[in-house]
């Protein structure tokens, strides 16, 4: 029951980070002067996507007592970090000058949020698989 | 067939740390604390003095003339390319170079370019006369060995665009001719361009910013070699009566000076680190150190019991060190690993913070900075639990049953 409670937890407050924190906390780049978006406005919209599917999956890691399913969805948590880490680097991408504020701030907080979650998450299923061994089941 | 487990040297260790896994815990996080502070510090401090050695390798001038009042913003254009426009008249180039001891000079011409379409932020364009240049040709010539046309400039490091790309500035579209390496100085944040495209830009600025226009011939600063024989000080104070400092307009500022300010900076970043690391260490070591005593102090009857089946002092006394380096092991790693996860995506950040010139060091010298902070943290609980290790070495089976209470 703890571990599921600390750990959907994280995954809740982990998904809102990457959901709300570009919007609000470690802003993106506003608009240029004649109201253009530029392309770090897009990730902050497939990261609002991201984030929440993220907290569902910490919702389902809480309610779901089952190794099992627990399991399953601590795997589609870190993939989920893993795309969510690939939107502002590789999909998506972000302003292309280093000084820019979604450079300086907003994709390094990602970047942090997201490695912590696949750690994290690599960590929950390793443990996971170890209490299946010990209450005598097999892992696969 | 079931598998026995069969229990080893190290299995005991492992056991021993996992039966009390929140004591575990917590010394793991002390020394992770210590390698954390330790790490960051010494990368930091790392890359402030690679991006001081930058400014002074890139800063060919021995003195810089500017307009009076305008010295703190030829700073924050060196150090943290701040965009700023400013003007003074170029009869000065003329009159600076009959100086006694002044042997070469060469104006500058700095305009802030407005928003651009590659940038929501201002940028520095740096207008430079290539036929007397002598500061910022010498590097450019290694990714451009050409003049540079009036519509072609040359990026620093951290500007959007590649080679061969377009830019913006002023609604004037200028082709990108080559795009330097970062330097961890202002010029990363800047643009360079010839004297000539300097100018329109510095017209274009007036035009688009509302901005009075600059006078006929407007320069922004003068760079000075000083001739051998003469100081760069004593040059600067002979100009300063030579023009009537409190008159001139102008104001000359040794290069040694700005770079001497940024290196007293940190030397301070540094001391405060240094002074940091060794307080963390020592608690670090303290706290161990008690901890280890009083954990060693309760299990007198465990190694009573292991002396008994046939543990030499030897095997004993390396069983407790083998506790103590797995904590700060996995201690040092786990600090490593944080230190390295906020320093290495935030180094833009934490160099505009610290607001010096900041060059994030090479790859040999990050993992050198990380394998001295993984010994230094490593040591620490072998060390810390030493006394205790000797003491239960020396100590026979059947007293140390006895005072366990056997």
């Amino acid at each position: 029951m703890k571990n599921r409670v600390f750990v959907g937890t994280g995954a809740i407050i982990g998904g809102l980070l990457v959901s709300l924190g570009p919007q609000f906390i470690f802003k993106l780049c506003p608009p240029t002067a004649d109201g253009r978006f530029m392309r770090c406005h897009w990730t902050g919209q497939a990261e609002i996507g991201m984030g929440l599917l993220i907290v569902l999956l910490g919702l389902g890691l809480v309610l779901f007592p089952s190794y099992e399913i627990r399991l399953g969805l601590s795997i589609s948590v870190i993939l989920a970090c893993i795309v969510a880490l690939l939107f502002p680097s590789v999909l998506i991408g972000g302003c292309e000058a280093e000084t820019m504020a979604c450079r300086v701030v907003t994709f390094p907080a990602l970047t942090v949020i997201c490695i912590l979650g696949i750690v994290g998450f690599v960590t929950n299923a390793l443990y996971l698989c170890s209490g299946w061994q010990r209450k005598g089941r097999r892992p696969y | 067939m079931n598998k026995e487990a069969r229990l080893t040297f190290w299995g005991i260790a492992f056991c021993n740390l996992k039966r009390r896994p929140f004591r575990t815990a917590c010394l793991i996080m002390l020394v992770a604390s210590l390698a954390f502070v330790l790490f960051a510090g010494s990368h930091i401090s790392g890359s402030a003095a690679n991006g001081v050695a930058g400014l002074s390798k890139r800063l060919g001038a021995d003195i810089l003339i500017v307009p009076k009042g305008y010295d703190q913003k030829l700073e924050g254009i060196l150090l943290r390319g701040e965009p700023s426009t400013f003007y003074m008249d170029a009869a000065w180039i003329g009159k600076i170079s009959s100086v006694e001891g002044v042997e070469s000079v060469s104006p500058q011409l700095f305009v802030a370019s407005l928003n651009s379409d590659c940038c929501s932020v201002p940028v520095q364009l740096i207008g430079y006369e290539q036929s007397t240049d002598f500061i910022v040709e010498p590097w450019i010539k290694t990714a451009l060995p050409k003049t540079l046309a009036n519509d072609e400039i040359v990026i620093g490091g951290m500007v959007s665009g590649q080679a061969g790309g377009k830019i913006t500035f002023f609604d004037r579209e200028y082709r990108i001719a080559a795009k330097m390496e970062n330097t961890g100085t202002g010029f990363d944040a800047s643009v360079f361009m010839n004297m000539d495209a300097a100018k329109i830009a510095a017209s274009d600025y007036t035009v688009k910013g509302g901005e009075f226009p600059p006078p006929d011939g407007a320069i922004s600063s003068i760079a000075v070699t000083v001739a051998e024989g003469f100081s760069a000080n004593g040059v600067a104070g002979r100009i300063n009566n030579v023009f009537d400092y409190g008159n001139s307009g102008i104001v000359p500022v040794a290069a040694k000076k700005i770079v001497g300010e940024v290196s007293g900076s940190l030397r301070a970043l540094t001391g405060f680190f240094r002074v940091l690391s060794v307080i963390l260490w020592v608690i670090s070591l303290l706290v161990l150190c008690i901890v280890f005593s009083i954990m060693f102090n309760e299990r007198k009857r465990e190694f009573g019991i292991l002396r008994s089946l046939g543990f030499t002092r030897k095997r004993l006394a390396a069983l407790v060190l083998l506790e103590a380096g797995a904590v700060s092991l996995s201690g040092g790693v786990i600090g490593i690993f944080f230190s390295a996860l906020l320093l290495l995506p935030f180094q833009t950040y934490i160099g505009e913070t610290v607001n010096m010139p900041y060059m994030q060091p090479s790859l040999t010298q990050f993992a050198m900075t990380a394998a001295f902070t993984l010994l230094l943290s490593f040591v620490t609980g072998p060390l810390a639990s030493l006394f205790p290790a000797i003491k239960i070495g020396k100590s026979d089976a059947y007293a140390v049953i006895r005072e366990g209470g056997l």
